[in-house]
């Protein structure tokens, strides 16, 4: 019998865990023991590196023009981006099917062989981006069972724990090495339904690293009158990693001496909290506008549990206490729930027959339910509210935070006279745009419904969305009065067909 | 055979009637169809025309059903059926086209006398009628009548309103030359815009009927550049007084029309000057557009304002916030701000725009920063201008914008105008 896991593909750390054969989920550690892999690949004398011994690397030459190494490339994703390591130039899509490749043979020689696996990606990933973590499952030669969002994937794990002390609505605060996701969610025993997601797709630890790394030479530079070229900071012993390690101090303790070319230089907490506070507001500007989707107010939360090894960071923590006014929960290593929880989603989603007894009444105890991430609609001329002229706008079907499965059905109606041809177009869009501007809104699919000629306007077209939990839209444009259709079935993974 | 057989002998008149409480003109016609159209399919197709002054200028419908096809320009094609050796003979007066007075615009208003062209075509054939004349496929015309009539149209004429639309042109261009030239220079990219969209109006005068020969309207056209390129140069366009002109004669459309035009301006060069920001808040203020039409025209070029290296602009500009707005009001304002600006960074195509975007989200956090626990900032003078940098990210940088010699400036561009022979 195959082994059911789930990875936490992050943009700092990466992980793996299993859904054992008791039905609990447990990480799965490297050859040393090790439950986080650093999400780096290195070219070292020729040969292809993962993790820690990239890590070094990567760090070194982190701010060099000749990288032997490359980090960070998730937040890439989706893009055309490429990094080039020595002669080779890769996509984050290549650099990511490493990590894949690298966590995969880990799962199999501490279980055997694995099942389709579970991918884990931030709430607020692009369709881009959720397609290339698709293409880089593939390029590592991994069958994908299904991806589930990082902040709903925790969600599960705390379900499953039991370690909320009662039913209600949660936030999670999910603030990771290059993402930050906030979800809102109901948990009832070991059922879970998200009501809202939002997030920031570029902001997390690594960015913390950096502008701690700023304050670090600004420092140096203010105590000493010399220089420190951002080009050789790591030369300079201002390496990530070292980085990395003083923003852990200043976790603990209020202040840290840090050694710059034999000067002691003194970083407090105060400091660092203050080069980081436009990200801090970002973040609490976000989590406002989460609790606005969902619909109501920070009172009537439950509690508020994290995930993502930067919400050990007290200003981030206190960020959480302002949003809320709550304490937030520590029931969880926050390094691992994401990779725990799609541990368990995998067991979930996976074939009955492929588990043990006990996996069955354990995946049978689960449910999520997952929400829209984004607004889907047509394009549909409306009278404009301030000309009164008719204008093309982008018409919204089916909502943001609508629970998935789900349908809804529009009435639309004809123009003209002797209209013979209704264009068919599935737009979405993150934010709720009624102008066409194809910069803010996308079209998914498209096609043509073909009317009999000679007809008056006004009759109806009859639209209909349907969204499964496979992430396929289903949509049907009817014409009412012939009877005339046209399916267009968009695969949010993939495309329209 | 004799000749009037083979002609026919189609007679017209128009007749005034009441229809649903409005005066309307019908166009009738009575008699024998032509030998040629015998057993063919035909339609009647009216155009109508002022010739009062000796020209021929069509007149216009607001009505989609009395138009030509893609013009504005009135144009009836009614079916008639086919023509049988039985009723070959129209014996009643049959109604060929209507026209409604309150519906159509002339080159001028007031009782005119009007000429209607009646045009028997066959139904067959791929006759195409553009301002009134054929242009196409005139092989299919059978016969051809015209009759004259008196009319009342109670609209002013479009020869009339294609004067006014190019003194607000005027006003319009002149505004956007300031803007322009507010950050102390004209560059190649925003003096290309500005021909292109006198190009585009020169192209529409065309089409609305403005009345005026092509020579005369590109020279039209190019003197209005030419005038207000030179005041902004000389820093002498009254932007006050142009705001408080053009708010007695534009509309909402023509508004949204001058913004996006200053917006594209400021856009084209990656890099904003206060100076602008402040003359397009005023005209902003000036327009009466509605607070959510406005956030509309900024958006659709904000992404391209927020450039790197930061540009020494108040932030407060370039994310519309108003000054007058209370604390609470403007933490709200940036609060939806963030939320559309975090929804569209997923969607905007990757390249600059998007990394504008991220820039965008950087500004809003530290404005609501600033809005939330208030502290004094240090601020620099330039020139005048207050500055405010935001630089969440690292490597961003202030850097001021080169202000290039006016007067030479101007000239160069002046040069360049003359280049522009293919206006005409």
């Amino acid at each position: 019998m195959k082994s059911v896991v789930g990875i936490d593909l992050g943009t700092a750390y990466s992980a793996v865990a299993q859904f054992d054969e008791f039905g609990r989920p447990v990480m799965v550690p490297d050859q040393d023991g090790k439950y986080l892999l650093p999400s780096c690949v290195a070219l070292i004398h020729d040969e292809w590196r993962v993790g820690f011994d990239a890590w070094g690397q990567s760090a070194a030459d982190y701010d060099m023009d000749q990288k032997s190494s490359a980090t960070r490339f998730k937040r890439e994703m989706g893009t055309s981006r490429r990094y080039q390591i020595g002669t080779h130039s890769l996509t984050p899509v290549e650099l990511s099917s490493y990590i894949l490749k690298c966590l995969a043979a880990y799962a199999v020689e501490a279980v055997g062989p694995i099942a389709p696996v579970v991918i884990t990606v931030p709430a607020n990933f692009s369709n881009e981006a959720r397609q290339a973590t698709i293409d880089a499952a593939e390029t590592a030669g991994l069958e994908l069972a299904n991806i589930i969002n990082e902040p709903t994937a925790a969600a599960l794990y705390y379900a499953y724990s039991g370690k909320l002390n009662q039913a209600g609505i949660y936030a999670v605060f999910d603030l990771g090495g290059g993402t930050f996701d906030i979800t809102i969610a109901e948990f009832d025993g070991k059922s879970v339904d998200v009501i809202w997601s939002d997030g920031i797709a570029r902001l997390g630890g690594m960015d913390f690293d950096e502008a701690l790394q700023i304050l670090v030479k600004e420092k140096y530079e203010m105590l000493t009158g010399e220089e420190i070229s951002t080009k050789s900071m790591s030369y300079e012993g201002l390496d990530l990693r070292r980085i990395q390690d003083l923003k852990h101090s200043l976790s603990r303790r209020e202040k840290v001496n840090i050694f710059v070319r034999g000067q002691i230089i003194e970083v407090t907490r105060e400091e660092f909290e203050s080069k980081i506070s436009n990200f801090v507001t970002q973040i609490y500007l976000c989590c406002e506008n989460a609790l606005d989707g969902a619909g109501f107010g920070a009172h009537a939360l439950d509690g508020v549990i994290l995930a993502g090894g930067s919400t050990r960071i007290p200003v981030i923590q206190q960020c959480v206490r302002s949003v809320y006014g709550k304490e937030p929960l520590s029931i969880a290593n926050v390094d691992e729930v994401v990779a725990l929880g799609a541990a368990l989603y995998a067991g979930h989603r996976s074939d009955q027959d492929m588990l043990t007894k006990l996996q069955q009444v354990s995946a049978a105890e689960l449910t999520v339910q997952d929400v829209a991430n984004k607004h889907f609609g047509t394009k549909a001329l409306e009278e404009d509210e301030y000309s009164g002229r008719m204008v093309l706008t982008n018409s919204i079907i089916i909502r943001k935070g609508t629970p998935i499965p789900c349908s809804k059905t529009e009435p639309y109606f004809t123009s003209m006279f002797n209209q013979t041809q209704v264009e068919c177009s599935i737009t979405e869009c993150d934010h709720e745009e009624m102008n066409l501007d194809s910069q803010f809104v996308r079209v998914i699919g498209e096609g043509t419904l073909e009317l009999p000629p000679e007809r008056p306007p006004g009759l109806e077209i009859r639209v209909t969305y349907k969204y499964d939990v496979n992430q396929i839209m289903h949509c049907h444009f009817e014409d009412v009065e012939s009877g005339e259709t046209k399916e267009i079935t968009v695969d949010l993974m993939k495309g329209a067909s | 055979m004799s000749h009037s057989q083979e002609r026919g002998s189609l007679r017209l008149r128009v007749h005034t009637m009441s229809l649903d409480g409005y005066i309307v003109k019908k166009i009738d016609v009575k008699g024998v169809f032509p030998k040629c159209a015998l057993y063919e399919d035909v339609d009647f197709s009216v155009s109508v025309f002022d010739c009062e002054d000796g020209g021929i200028h069509p007149i216009l419908s607001a009505e989609t059903e009395f138009q030509e096809p893609g013009t504005l320009v009135y144009g009836s094609r009614v079916n008639v059926g086919e023509v049988l050796p039985h009723n070959k003979k129209l014996n009643h007066w049959r109604p060929a086209a209507v026209l409604v007075p309150d519906a159509s615009l002339g080159p001028y208003g007031g009782e005119r006398e009007l000429v209607a062209v009646v045009r028997l075509i066959n139904s067959d054939s791929n006759v195409y009628v553009e301002a009134g004349r054929v242009v196409e496929g005139d092989e299919g015309v059978m016969w051809v009548g015209e009759v004259k009539f008196k009319c009342m149209l109670p609209y002013e004429g479009y020869f009339r309103l294609a004067k006014e639309r190019r003194r607000i042109q005027s006003m319009i261009i002149r505004l956007a030359a300031a803007v322009a030239f507010a950050d102390g220079s004209l560059n190649s990219e925003e003096l290309g815009i500005l021909k292109r969209k006198t190009l585009w109006w020169i192209r529409n005068s065309e089409i609305q009927f403005d009345g005026l020969s092509k020579k005369q309207r590109s020279s039209s056209y190019r003197g209005m550049m030419k005038r207000a390129l030179n005041r902004a140069g000389e820093n002498g366009i009254n932007t006050t007084r142009l705001l408080k002109n053009l708010r007695n004669s534009a509309d909402q459309e023509l508004w949204r029309e001058t913004l996006e035009l200053c917006y594209e301006l400021i856009a084209v060069n990656g890099a904003v000057h206060a100076s602008q920001l402040h003359l397009l808040r005023e005209i902003s203020n000036s327009s009466g557009l509605y607070p959510e039409e406005l956030a509309e025209v900024r958006d659709k070029y904000a992404v391209a304002l927020v450039t790197e290296p930061m540009v020494e602009v108040p932030v407060e500009e370039l994310l519309g916030i108003d000054p007058s707005w209370d604390q609470a009001r403007t933490r709200m304002h940036l609060r939806l701000e963030y939320k559309k600006w975090n929804g569209r960074l997923n969607t905007i195509p990757e390249g600059k725009s998007r990394e504008n975007a991220q820039r965008i989200l950087d500004m809003i956090g530290e404005a609501y920063k600033k809005f939330t626990f208030p502290q004094p900032e240090p601020q620099v003078a330039d020139e005048g201008d207050q500055v405010s940098r935001v630089a969440a990210r690292s490597g961003q940088s202030s850097k001021s914008i080169p202000k290039d010699d006016q007067a030479s400036q101007t000239d160069y561009f002046m040069m360049q105008l003359d280049l522009f022979e293919d206006w005409e």
